[in-house]
């Protein structure tokens, strides 16, 4: 077992932590946070995208123990109190969620885009959904649902 | 009708890979029946060490009859190995005694993006007994010196297309590989060590550093060497690294010729994260206007990624027109040999090598004439 301090949704935090799991394991399972979901767990659908300081990244393909001393923000951290993130009602309002178990991934991965690219076109929120998989098929909506989301965060200069 | 007969002695023992077990495909380009098969068929094949990146099993080609039951044979306590410890070293010695301590048993991480996957679905995550974290060593860094640009081997892929160095030629063949390599979620975890150190046949980042003359820096407990990179790749998933010794950084070695350079990259969907079904990277050196080297350097083809040398040959010497290219394409086809799997046939891909190099020429020539 190894101990490890991580800053999770902007709480730090104590773990002991296996050298074998891997972050989702300890997301989903020693701290309950379960928005984060597991598809195939070998880095091709990206249902467990999250941020990890700053960056998507994949919490399938990361050990717990490479993490220590890092900030760690999942789909539970984007909500202040009741009020939705842009990201989330952007999905919302453009109906981007069919069964849902790829949203989470996707809106984690728009989030650390966003913040690099406040004024993305097309091209480029599709480069950035590219690594999420939504077996429903529901590409179009989320391309639209970002594009919203990125232009209401630009207008109240949300962060 | 009598088979030739195969003759294979093993250097390290592993298992039944779980890609043959449970019909998952390997996550190496060939697979391992793949493997097995091309080393009783191609001669190149034959005298390099075959390494199994599920299983460990590593043979080298060229001993025991073919009915020998390699696939199936070997010890089973490898498998169930789960990683004991996870350490994470401060400085490069530090790691270097630990790669001396626990030789084969030890197993370095930085990005993990090949390292994890390899070990879903069967329950045992990790074989390697001990994980030696590289991220705290200080090898993520892009320097420009007299020597040429250094890139240390834990340099995430996305830094390499963010870096001005790799924005324009003669350098640039580096970032537009980068570019194409997977999506940008894995590329903010994988690095450049990780995509060279794992030999893959159809490693993107290598066919460019290759056609850059890149060298290696090498560390182990004899101290520092380099090596030139063509050197470094033995065979599929197999590189000349001792088990005590690591990669420091990648040098590609200062030019100023007027260089004019390609990547280009075939996917099965033509989707983001699609492994290659065949690459080729291509990059002509100029003086005044004359072409004065050319690379042509071709993955997924063949054990390995490799020079196209022949077809580089004669390039160099003629002048670059339509008909050139045409030769040097046919060239490079006949130099590859590729394996059938199950992202494309070795008939389609040498095909393709020849429409790749083609294309990637032609696109240099009209360049270069503007």
């Amino acid at each position: 077992m190894k101990t490890i301090r991580i800053n999770i949704n902007g709480e730090w935090k104590k773990l002991k932590v296996n050298p074998q799991d891997r972050l989702i394991d300890t997301l989903r399972g020693q701290l309950g946070l379960t928005g984060t979901k597991e598809g195939c767990g070998e880095g091709e659908c990206g249902a467990c995208t999250i941020n990890l300081n700053g960056k998507a990244v994949l919490a399938c393909l990361i050990l717990s123990v490479q993490t220590d001393e890092s900030r760690i923000l999942t789909i539970e951290g984007l909500q202040k109190g009741l009020e939705l993130h842009p990201l989330q009602t952007a999905f919302l309002n453009e109906s981007a969620v069919q069964c849902g178990f790829c949203t989470p991934g996707m809106i984690m991965a728009a989030h650390a885009f966003i913040r690099e690219n406040p004024e993305p076109d097309m091209q480029m929120v599709k480069e950035c959904l590219a690594n999420n998989l939504c077996r429903c098929t529901g590409y179009e909506k989320p391309v639209k649902a970002v594009l919203a989301a990125a232009c209401s965060m630009r207008e109240t200069n949300h962060d | 009708m009598s088979r030739q007969k195969i003759h294979a002695q093993v250097i390290r023992i592993g298992n039944p890979p779980f890609c043959l077990k449970s019909y998952r495909q390997c996550r190496g380009c060939f697979g391992w029946r793949n493997m097995i098969r091309a080393a009783r068929s191609k001669a190149a094949w034959q005298d390099r060490p075959i390494k199994c990146l599920l299983t460990g099993l590593t043979l080298k080609i060229g001993g025991i009859p073919e009915d020998t039951d390699l696939i199936t044979g070997g010890n089973t306590d490898a498998i169930q190995l789960k990683s004991r410890g996870f350490h994470k070293p401060g400085t490069i010695e530090e790691t270097i005694d630990l790669l001396v301590k626990y030789q084969r048993d030890a197993c370095l991480i930085a990005g993990g993006t090949d390292i994890l996957p390899r070990h879903q679905g069967d329950g045992n995550r990790l074989t390697a007994g001990h994980l030696i974290d590289i991220s705290g060593l200080g090898l993520d860094y892009i320097q420009n010196t007299d020597a040429g640009i250094h890139i240390g081997a834990a340099t995430r892929i996305n830094d390499l297309i963010s870096s001005p160095v790799f924005s324009s030629e003669p350098y640039g063949v580096l970032a537009e590989a980068a570019r194409v390599h997977s999506t940008h979620t894995i590329r903010n975890r994988a690095t450049i060590g990780g995509n060279l150190c794992n030999a893959s046949p159809c490693a993107d980042l290598a066919l460019p550093l290759l056609a850059l003359d890149a060298y290696l820096v090498i560390l182990g407990p004899n101290g520092k060497h380099l090596i030139d990179l063509e050197s470094f790749f033995q065979g599929p998933n197999c590189t000349i690294l001792e088990p005590d010794q690591m990669m420091q950084e990648i040098l590609i070695p200062f030019t100023n010729h007027l260089a004019l350079s390609g990547f280009l990259k075939l996917g099965r969907h033509q989707t983001k994260i699609d492994t290659a079904i065949v690459n080729v990277a291509t990059r002509l050196s100029f003086k005044e206007n004359d072409c004065i080297d050319a690379r042509i350097v071709i993955g997924s083809a063949g054990p390995m990624v490799f020079r196209a040398k022949k077809a580089e040959a004669l390039i160099k010497t003629g002048i670059l027109d339509d008909d050139a290219i045409n030769l040097a394409a046919g060239t490079a086809m006949q130099e590859a040999s590729p394996l059938d799997d199950i992202r494309a046939s070795a008939a389609y891909r040498k095909e393709m090598v020849a429409e790749l190099v083609k294309e990637s020429l032609k696109i240099i020539m009209k360049r270069s004439l503007s």
